[in-house]
């Protein structure tokens, strides 16, 4: 029987010996995995649609301790002599043995990380979270490339270092070295050439391209700020292509490589630290690269901006630092003193290729800088994402590209003003983040400083293009929408309860309808967006300690109730439709007023809660009135728009009830409420005057209605409203 | 047949085994024995294909068995430091070689187990020093190799079941015509077991010859005369070792015995002896033969 590459009677054997380990850790991922929907579903009625991140988060620190430790328990006959010997005289090539041997192991990494996402998927969507089938397929490929790369590196670090000790230390030297260099250059480059931004000078510097380090560093916030790159948050890991193609990429090169040494590799390394001295004092310079690497960052610094006593300090405590995690390393590996003297000269060789790499960075960033447009070679300028998870119309505005030759003409006279890194720029500045595109196709990135007297023109001419400002008022295509939910629905309550889900799916489709069929400028009052006005609709939910004053801007005191007047007598309900989902492999959120401007799903929606309400509480309610038990009974009263007068007004959350007995107020929260009661609630209609209360016994017997009064009735309303209020003191 | 020629393997600055080349003959059991750090094990270990040598190649019936799996499953290797699947038993054991040697036999192993008393269902590390060499040695004679490459085999085993290892070794070997290679630091160990016999020192092959041609050809020869004499009285064998006390001469020579009898009964000695010697006495004498000194504790030095 051929087995050169591959032994599947080896395989299998494998795969049994790893059954306990890879058993053990299966289990614990996936109870974890089950439990969390569970315990959730059962602690409350929420069901949004799980952010990517939750539906698998035992995979997170499977991917990187899991893996490790099945890829080091498959090797483990790599560290001890007889084991190893028992191995090699098996009848198998090198190759064989490897890949029977990893094969085995990451079978159990996939087969973990494939049956956690199928399992998550299931048990959300039979809790009634779904849907969450389009995060399926994202989810199973971030962890799977992240997992195998970080296998990849175990298996390097199992086969080219013959201690657990070393294979670990490597293992993590190869994980985080390259992208830590990635950050320090980065984070470099931030601080002596601020107009260059990070992650979009290359591949090296991009260090979203490796997911389990960016897992890491979004976690702590790390990948924003100017030191990430494409992929700004965590869950843009899962649906950045370029992520997770370089990720799996980098993983098959780091199994093959792996492979290659395993060839090579002589089976009497066993149990030995390094296959000899040369690669024993390489693998000590790679422990001291870290700090080395943070020295020759700081000497860039200093080269830039200028020595400071705060670097020299810092300087030295590096040197020390260096020469410690050296020695300890070596120590511990070979347990000898000697090695340390042996070793030395690694470090001023890694130092020197530290230096010569951090310096060749600051002259490409130089050259980089170099590059500074006429305005005729300006294509255009796109405005570019400066924070994620991303507003979804900052997120279409990000993709336009305006071609204003005023616009490109001063942003290529700013750049000129900047020839040398760390130039003290006169006047005020703002940077703005653009792409400029130029004529020949290229792109380039820069935080470009705009003195302050072109920086408002600049505003103006951005704010005003047309298609920019529209962008603005963009509604998420149905493919792009991951959950949707209605906050103010149910009073604070479940805005994500299945019940709703169903009303949201049916709201959303009426209203991105209607919402398209609005000029720009309607489409933009009515999201929820940095730099634009929401509209006057935040009365809700004040509380009756918190109760608008007539100090209080736009606020008058009608009957002793603070009102507010609507914005051209056009009606906006205390709801608001949240969306989430992803564009582009960016995650977007989103929010859209209801009201006047889209009556069909205003109305639509308040039918739908209507209809929810329960309509044996309203009799019992009846049949409390007039009787002591009404003192249990609570509720609150909004205004939506009302006419007093020539205008309309609109009303925050007017509480009621709960209080003391036998007050004037109790006995008109009576009354108000028998009128309540009343109020028709069929159709209500958003154009006309309008009403929302709540009647609440108990957490089972309780009315959330819309309902519309009689224009004639409204000032008699309010009258009532008012009297009925707690007197606050 | 296992072809070794001009194998050589440096550990860092140390030559475990130094251009050694020598045949193994199929269907012979071929004793390996020398000193501690004389290079038996890694001149197994690169036989076996465990070793990668630095120079020189190992050849099995024609095939190089340098990452060939072919040529290593015609073969198996029991080392001295055991190794076993952690928590395993003879049975799970048995399912690693079986799924590496297709003609592994589970009834001979089941009937062999019976023979040694060992349980093949108890944990192997719940086993005695002996017993888990006995479950290795087991283990390996069912996979029904050709080639058989036992490291210092019989240490840890008491006289009674080191003959039974033995006997079963024979039996195994016999029926199949396998051949076996076994090292040792003891020659009393391979004296009664192999065909041929080879004596390594710092990494080198001291010596290599077969058994019953060196237990047959080299004899110690005790004599006297009533004249005077000398070696030259042997005529022209090959002379060893030759001391005189007084008229009796002791010498220890290379040569057909009978022949020796009668050519030296012909001078009508006083005293005529031909005695056998004992292999560790055959090795001695070769070594001295050969250039080498003894120092204490069998320390063998080549004599400049």
């Amino acid at each position: 029987m051929k087995k050169s590459l591959f032994s599947g009677g080896l395989y299998l054997d494998v795969l049994r010996q790893l059954r306990l380990v890879g058993g053990i850790m299966l289990a614990v991922v996936l109870l974890f995995t089950i439990l969390l929907p569970v315990v959730s579903a059962l602690s409350h009625s929420w069901r949004d649609t799980p952010d990517i991140l939750a539906l698998t988060p035992a995979l997170a620190p499977f991917m990187y301790l899991g893996t490790v430790v099945l890829v080091f328990a498959a090797f483990s006959f790599l560290f001890s002599r007889r084991a190893s010997d028992f191995y090699h005289a098996l009848p198998e090539t090198r190759l064989s043995l490897y890949g029977a041997t990893a094969g085995a192991a990451l079978t159990w990494v996939l087969g973990t990380v494939a049956l956690a996402a199928l399992t998550a998927h299931a048990v959300y969507g039979i809790c009634g979270y779904g849907p969450v089938l389009s995060d399926l397929l994202p989810n199973l490929l971030g962890y799977a490339s992240g997992s195998l790369l970080v296998a990849g590196c175990a298996l390097v670090g199992v086969c080219a270092a013959g201690t657990r000790f070393s294979a670990f230390i490597l293992t993590v030297l190869l994980l985080w070295l390259p992208r830590y260099l990635g950050v320090m250059l980065n984070v470099t480059m931030d601080n002596i050439m601020y107009e260059l931004i990070p992650g979009q000078m290359g591949p090296l510097f991009d260090v979203s391209l490796n997911f389990p380090v960016s897992f890491i560093l979004g976690a702590f916030d790390i990948l924003e700020g100017g030191i990430g790159g494409a992929a700004g948050s965590v869950p843009a890991l899962f649906y950045s292509p370029s992520t997770l193609l370089c990720t799996g990429a980098l993983a098959v090169f780091y199994i093959g490589a792996a492979g290659v040494i395993f060839h090579f590799r002589k089976s009497e390394t066993a149990a030995r630290p390094a296959p000899g001295p040369v690669l024993q004092r390489i693998y000590g310079g790679l422990v001291a690269a870290p700090t080395l690497i943070l020295l020759a960052a700081l000497a860039v610094v200093w080269a830039f901006s200028g020595y400071s006593r705060a670097m020299g300090i810092v300087a030295v405590i590096l040197v020390l630092l260096t020469l410690v995690l050296y020695g300890v390393y070596t120590l511990i590996t070979t347990k000898q003193f000697r090695s340390l003297r042996q070793g030395l000269l690694v470090l001023p060789l890694t130092a020197a290729i530290c230096f010569v790499m951090m310096f060749g960075a600051s002259a490409v960033w130089r050259a980089e800088m170099a590059v500074v447009p006429q305005a005729s070679e300006i294509a255009g300028v796109r405005e570019r994402l400066s924070r994620e998870p991303a507003v979804y119309g900052m997120l279409r505005r990000s993709e336009i590209v305006m071609a204003d030759p005023e616009l490109c003409a001063l942003v290529a006279k700013n750049l000129a003003d900047v020839r040398n890194p760390g130039d003290d720029l006169p006047g005020g500045r703002t940077r703005v983040e653009m792409d400029i595109i130029l004529k020949n196709g290229r792109v380039i990135s820069r935080r470009v400083p705009i003195r302050e007297p072109d920086a408002g023109r600049v505003r103006d001419i951005i704010d005003n293009d047309a298609d920019y400002f529209a962008a603005a008022g963009a509604f998420p295509e149905d493919r792009e929408i991951k959950s949707i939910g209605l906050w103010g629905a149910d009073r604070g309550g479940d805005a994500f309860s299945v019940r709703f889900k169903t009303v949201a799916r049916e709201v959303v489709q009426v209203f991105r309808e209607e919402f398209q069929a609005l000029p720009p400028d309607v489409r933009v009052s009515l999201i929820g967006m940095p730099n634009y006005p929401r509209p006057a609709a935040s009365m809700t939910y004040t509380s009756p300690l918190n109760r608008p004053t007539p100090d209080d801007a736009g606020v008058e005191e009608i009957f002793g109730v603070p009102l507010r007047k609507t914005r051209d007598g056009v009606a906006t309900l205390g709801v608001t439709l949240f969306v989430r989902g992803v564009r582009g492999g960016v995650p977007f959120t989103a929010e859209y007023q209801l009201g006047g401007h889209t009556p069909r799903a205003a109305n639509l929606l308040m039918a739908s809660l209507n209809e929810m309400t329960d309509a044996s509480a309203r009799t019992q309610i009846a049949q409390m009135q007039g009787t002591p038990a009404f003192s249990r009974v609570h509720g609150d009263l909004v205004l939506e728009n009302v006419p007093y007068g020539s205008d309309w007004y609109r009303s925050g959350s007017l509480y009621y009830g709960g209080g003391a007995k036998d007050t004037a107020e109790s006995a008109a929260w009576q009354t108000l409420a028998a009128w309540l009661l009343s109020a028709a609630t069929d159709a209500p209609d958003i154009t006309k005057p309008l009403i929302s209360y709540s009647i609440v016994v108990s957490a089972s017997t309780r009315l959330y209605l819309y309902a519309n009064i009689e224009a004639n009735d409204a000032e008699a309303l309010v009258e009532m409203a008012g009297a009925a209020l707690p007197k606050v003191s | 047949m296992i072809e070794v020629r001009e194998l050589t393997k440096t550990f860092g600055s140390q030559r475990a085994v130094d251009n050694i080349s020598c045949t193994i003959d199929s269907g012979c059991i071929y004793g390996l024995v020398g000193s501690n750090g004389a290079g038996k094990s890694t001149l197994l270990r690169l036989i076996t294909g465990v070793y990668r040598p630095d120079a020189g190649d190992v050849r099995l019936s024609g095939r190089s068995v340098c990452n060939d799996p072919m040529a290593k499953q015609r073969m198996i290797f029991v080392a001295d430091e055991l190794f076993f699947l952690p928590g395993a038993n003879m049975r799970r054991m048995a399912r690693l070689y079986a799924a590496e040697y297709p003609a592994f036999s589970h009834e001979r192993l089941r009937e062999l187990a019976a023979r040694f008393g060992l349980d093949m269902n108890a944990g192997i590390q719940t086993f005695s020093k002996g017993m888990r060499r006995q479950a290795a040695i087991l283990l390996s004679l069912c996979c029904h190799t050709d080639y058989i490459l036992l490291d210092e085999t019989f240490d840890g085993l008491d006289p009674v079941m080191r003959a039974l290892v033995k006997r079963t070794l024979y039996e195994d070997i016999e029926a199949r015509r396998a051949t076996a290679v076994i090292s040792s630091h003891s020659l009393r160990e391979l004296e009664d077991t192999c065909d041929q016999l080879a004596l390594m020192h710092r990494g080198g092959l001291v010596f290599e010859s077969d058994v019953q041609n060196l237990k047959t050809t080299l004899f110690k020869v005790q004599v006297a005369f009533s004249e005077d004499f000398d070696r030259t009285a042997f005529g022209g064998v090959e002379i060893l070792s030759f001391e005189k006390q007084g008229s009796v001469a002791r010498a220890i020579v290379r040569g057909d015995r009978d022949e020796m009898r009668q050519r030296l009964a012909g001078r009508a000695p006083l005293l005529l002896e031909i005695l056998p010697l004992s292999l560790e006495e055959v090795f001695v004498y070769e070594l001295e033969a050969l250039g080498y000194a003894f120092g204490g504790d069998e320390e063998v030095e080549k004599k400049t």
